[in-house]
């Protein structure tokens, strides 16, 4: 009989204490596996948001609460829609679109969804360029506006998914989240009825993976006409030219706007980092306490097992085998135990992160087969080092003795 | 009957003759070739301020009689008219400026020409409604920016110089053709003194053309000398505005 097949029977003949150390290895790596997943496609969410919004400002009203940048204007309080026209005549450096939003519950198909009012840019283009005199006054120190030599040829959709704006927008016109075309079946040139009113779907907007695939865009004063808002708006949305810029903007519309919230995506995504620090550590310190558990229970199981196999161990060394031959024997055993634990772990984990990533984090997750190596070999290594005192034991024993006790 | 405030005159033909001055620019937008316009010898520029209000508070009262007095200095250049922006009579002239939805009390400065070279929307002091009062290029310029148009300003140091081949073959490019205005001033002009002198041109160092090139919304592309290649040009202008990675621009890193 050839040690492999003494592992593997030896295996089957223990169901329970294999069970048991391997539940200990397979939770701790689920656990480390399932936060690092997610915090790894946080931190990737992070850095996206900071290469396409990085020099953006957001203008809410005092009593807004903000977690979620897409999700801004996901609140009750509002701000007068004067402050946008305000911004675009005091015409501040660095500023290059100004974008307010009023979001309101709506219903498309008996689905809920978000409906979103905006301002086309055009709203605005013709105040700043009331500025334009300006030219003549004002010297190159700051960020200026980049010339509006060439028509943008994108298509609004497309403005709105990448730049987070439109051009050009009628007051019977929408654009349509990608969720929501997708569960309403709706599609670029369709007629849909909202709140009793009809409109045009005039695009599609690509999948951001954002809260803004749940909402349908209208005309700004089509929805504060619909939800009897009045002439407010929940966020003004700044594009500003540079993160530079952005910063200097912020106390110039602190001063501004002594009444609203003046808040950087900076800030924004320096509360999500943190957030991902603080799981990055609970997933260590998860790991760690699951580790001394699973290194206990190995270490217990096998010492046990040294124990009971006292007679068997004799006779093994009676028969010619080596200290070595039987150390590699309780080895083998142990790390077959830690790769299979971390493996399962792996699988576990990466199962438990796709599923709960959206509800956690709010973001899609995606098995990390990056992490399944450092899974089974952590797992392997714990596993090792946890049976080592126990084979050394069962590599001294003496077989006179066990035949003794027998 | 509403009680009226003393400065809320009502609406004058000057409204509708700004409405449709302004309307009427627009129809330059359509030609294929630069309009070209000579500043010597004009005349200066009339003024009107439109006071924009929709509650007769004690805030638009202050700054209503600001304006009013600042304008009386100015009488010969510039006249006050106010408008009630929730009278359904005057929508027209409420949408033609889009201020329904403004901070109010507002207040532009409407060139004759059509070209707004002042917005108000703290109460106006004595400075700020002077330098709303701009030269004939100048009002031609913003016009032209307004209108969104590339202008090009032709400095010259006389009257018969002629535009620099980079010029020439910079607006005669389809590209730019239609949407670039040319606006000639001389140098010695006493009347464009301001204009020069803001653009931080002396006329004792201008010895040839030189052009100034700015671009919609309000864009400073650079000022070039009569040598200029339209190459020159147009990288200038590709290159402007482009924020941060401006040597100019204070928050460049690199220029730093």
């Amino acid at each position: 009989m050839t040690p492999n097949k003494l592992i593997w029977k030896e295996l089957r003949q223990r169901p329970t204490a294999m069970v048991t150390c391997l539940l200990a290895i397979t939770l701790g790596v689920t656990a480390l596996v399932a936060i690092r997943s997610v915090t790894l496609y946080s931190e990737c969410a992070v850095a996206e948001q900071m290469e396409a919004l990085g020099a953006n400002v957001l203008l809410l009203p005092q009593a807004a609460s903000l977690h979620d940048y897409y999700s801004a204007d996901a609140h009750g309080a509002t701000l007068p829609e004067e402050y946008a026209t305000q911004l675009a005549l005091a015409n501040l450096e660095g500023v290059q679109k100004i974008s307010p939003k009023l979001s309101v519950p709506a219903e498309l198909g008996g689905r809920r969804i978000t409906l979103t009012g905006i301002l086309p840019q055009s709203e605005f283009e013709a105040k700043a360029g009331w500025q334009s005199v300006q030219v003549f006054s004002k010297k190159h120190a700051g960020c200026k506006k980049q010339p509006a030599m060439n028509a943008d040829a994108r298509p609004e959709s497309e403005n709105l998914a990448t730049g987070r704006f439109v051009r050009e927008m009628r007051e019977t016109e929408v654009y349509v989240g990608a969720d929501v075309a997708k569960s309403a079946g709706v599609t670029s040139g369709d007629c849909i009825t909202l709140s009793g009113l009809p409109f045009v779907v005039s695009g599609v907007i690509p999948a951001t993976g954002t809260a803004d695939d749940g909402r349908v865009f209208a005309h700004l004063h089509t929805v504060q006409r619909l939800a009897d808002r009045g002439e407010t708006v929940n966020v003004i949305e700044i594009i500003a030219c540079c993160e530079d810029a952005a910063g200097g903007l912020v106390v110039q519309l602190g001063d501004m706007f002594p009444d609203a919230k003046v808040v950087t995506i900076t800030q924004v995504v320096d509360t999500q980092v943190a957030v991902n620090r603080l799981m990055t550590r609970l997933s260590y310190l998860f790991f760690g306490i699951l580790l001394v558990v699973g290194v206990s229970s190995i270490a217990g199981t096998m010492f046990a097992n040294v124990t009971e196999r006292r007679r068997e161990i004799g006779t093994l060394m009676a028969l010619g085998a080596t200290p070595s031959v039987i150390s590699r024997l309780f080895l083998g055993k142990a790390l077959i135990i830690g790769l299979a634990g971390g493996l399962l772990g792996y699988l576990s984990g990466t199962l438990l992160a796709v599923g709960a990533g959206p509800y956690w984090a709010g973001i899609a997750v995606r098995p990390v087969l990056s992490l399944a190596a450092v899974a089974v070999a952590l797992a392997g290594v714990v596993a090792l080092v946890a049976s080592y005192l126990p084979a050394r034991r069962a590599a001294l024993i003496d077989p006179c003795l066990c035949f003794r006790e027998v | 009957m509403r009680p009226r405030m003393p400065w809320a005159v009502s609406l004058t033909l000057s409204v509708g003759v700004l409405v449709t001055t302004g309307l009427g620019q627009t129809a330059f937008q359509n030609s294929s070739a630069p309009t070209v316009t000579s500043i010597a010898h004009k005349q200066a520029p009339q003024f009107s301020f439109i006071l924009f209000w929709k509650q007769q508070d004690a805030h638009t009262q202050q700054f209503a009689e600001t304006l009013q007095s600042a304008v009386a200095k100015r009488s010969e250049r510039a006249n006050l008219t106010s408008v009630d922006i929730k009278d359904q009579a005057n929508r027209a002239v409420v949408d033609h400026y889009g201020v329904n939805r403004a901070p109010m009390p507002l207040a532009v400065c409407v060139a004759d020409n059509g070209a707004v070279t002042g917005v108000f929307t703290r109460r106006p002091n004595d400075e700020a409604v002077e330098r709303a009062l701009v030269t004939s290029a100048m009002a031609e310029v913003t016009k032209a920016l307004q209108d969104k148009k590339i202008v090009v300003v032709h400095v010259k140091p006389t009257a018969k110089s002629s535009l620099p081949a980079g010029a020439v073959e910079f607006t005669a490019d389809p590209a730019f053709r239609a949407r670039t205005k040319i606006i000639d001033v001389v140098i010695s002009d006493p009347n464009e003194s301001r204009f020069l002198a803001d653009m931080e041109i002396s006329p004792r160092d201008v010895n040839e053309s030189m052009l100034v090139i700015m671009a919609p919304p309000g864009v400073l592309v650079g000022k070039f000398s009569g040598s200029t290649t339209k190459v020159q040009i147009v990288a200038q202008l590709h290159a402007a505005g482009k924020c941060c990675n401006d040597e100019n621009c204070k928050h460049n890193q690199k220029a730093q």
